[in-house]
């Protein structure tokens, strides 16, 4: 069901891509604003790293301006900018030298500002997603952070439900073995 | 740890939001980058295009040249007065040397080859100078009316007709000065003049 206001949203939205399919940069800045937040939750979450969270939003907002022509609105601007997301964060994942620079930048980064948000569990939490192989990664964040069921997160990744299912199953495995000491100080915690 | 309180774990982890200013900073950047991009396509268009300027004037420069070439190339084969002078020189020298014995002197890339004759014979007859280019490569060949001088292999008789006319007659085919510009059928083409 579609409140009112997500549904004001939603029109907002589809006359500014509208406009920007007419090029108009103006209306693109507009879309940047509304949809800032979730691509870089999403990269930030993919690569531990907010330089590199940074980096990937900016690309993945300038794709989007360069794709904009092949956006037939069959499915919501933030869903196929999510995409966009996703596959440049995958792709950033799949580049090894990338990889290796960007464990030593997370190491560098947590030593000077060990989160952003500056709290323990977060930052043993992220540093836990950053130890997942890229595509189990994908799958937690997908699912677990931004609610996407098994069949939307197959869709996003293009694979079947069933490899999402088994890469969520591996990915708890290990997080729950990464992530069990917290879970026990907090059972320890009045 | 079950799925549910794992799951909780994680959405405690929270990312830190951008702020106002960080999303107007990143407005900036994008639109900086897409200048940029537009820039590098624009100028990457205008150096293609310029390439394809060069290449096509190149080309014609090329055409221009090989027509050029095809156009000087009969007055090219025929040697200069300094060159014939030499010749001359060359010729008196040589008749000096070997008297009635000189067949030709052949003025090929390697320098002169003399060839002289088994006999001796008489060399009061016309001295005359032909050019013989086979493909790309030219010689010049001194000889006398009535000699006979060998060409890309072949045996040719070289006569001064009357009237001032130079012949080329050999098994391969007859060429008279008044062929100028034309084979007369032989594999290679020729100029001739009369060396004094």
């Amino acid at each position: 069901m579609i409140t009112v206001d997500e549904k004001t949203a939603l029109e907002d939205e589809q006359r500014c891509v509208a406009r920007v399919l007419q090029g108009e940069l103006d209306a693109f800045g507009d879309l940047v604003r509304r949809h800032h937040a979730m691509i870089h939750a999403l990269t930030y979450r993919m690569t531990g790293s907010t330089a590199d969270a940074d980096e990937l939003t900016q690309e993945t907002f300038v794709r989007a301006w360069q794709r904009i022509g092949q956006f037939r609105g069959e499915s919501k601007f933030s869903s196929w900018l999510y995409r966009i997301a996703m596959t440049a964060c995958l792709n950033w994942a799949d580049q090894n030298f990338r990889r290796n620079r960007r464990d030593e930048r997370w190491e560098l980064e947590r030593e000077r500002s060990p989160d952003p948000v500056g709290d323990d569990v977060s930052a043993k939490v992220h540093s836990a997603l950053q130890r997942l192989e890229p595509k189990f990664r994908a799958a937690i964040v997908l699912t677990v952070y931004d609610g996407h069921n098994h069949a939307e997160a197959a869709r996003i990744l293009g694979c079947s439900e069933t490899t999402v299912s088994w890469r969520i199953f591996m990915a708890r495995r290990k997080l729950k073995k990464l992530l069990g000491s917290l879970d026990t100080n907090e059972e320890a915690t009045p | 740890m079950n799925d549910g309180r794992l799951d909780d774990l994680l959405r405690k982890a929270k990312v830190a939001m951008p702020s106002a200013d960080q999303t107007e900073e990143l407005v900036v950047r994008i639109r900086g980058d897409l200048a940029r991009r537009r820039e590098i396509r624009e100028r990457v268009g205008s150096t293609s295009r310029l390439a394809a300027w060069r290449w096509l004037a190149g080309g014609l420069a090329v055409v221009l040249g090989v027509l050029l070439v095809i156009r000087r190339e009969p007055s090219s084969v025929s040697p200069g007065e300094k060159e014939v002078a030499e010749m001359r020189r060359y010729l008196h020298e040589l008749q000096a040397l070997f008297p009635d014995r000189l067949d030709a002197v052949v003025f090929g890339p390697g320098g002169p080859r003399i060839v002289l004759s088994e006999s001796p014979m008489s060399s009061g007859n016309d001295p005359l100078v032909l050019r013989v280019c086979v493909g790309h490569s030219c010689r010049e060949i001194v000889t006398f009316s009535g000699r006979s001088v060998e060409i890309d292999g072949r045996n040719f008789e070289v006569l001064a007709g009357s009237g001032g006319a130079i012949i080329v007659a050999g098994e391969a085919g007859v060429w008279t000065s008044s062929d100028e510009g034309r084979s007369g059928g032989l594999p290679f083409r020729l100029q001739a003049r009369h060396l004094l």
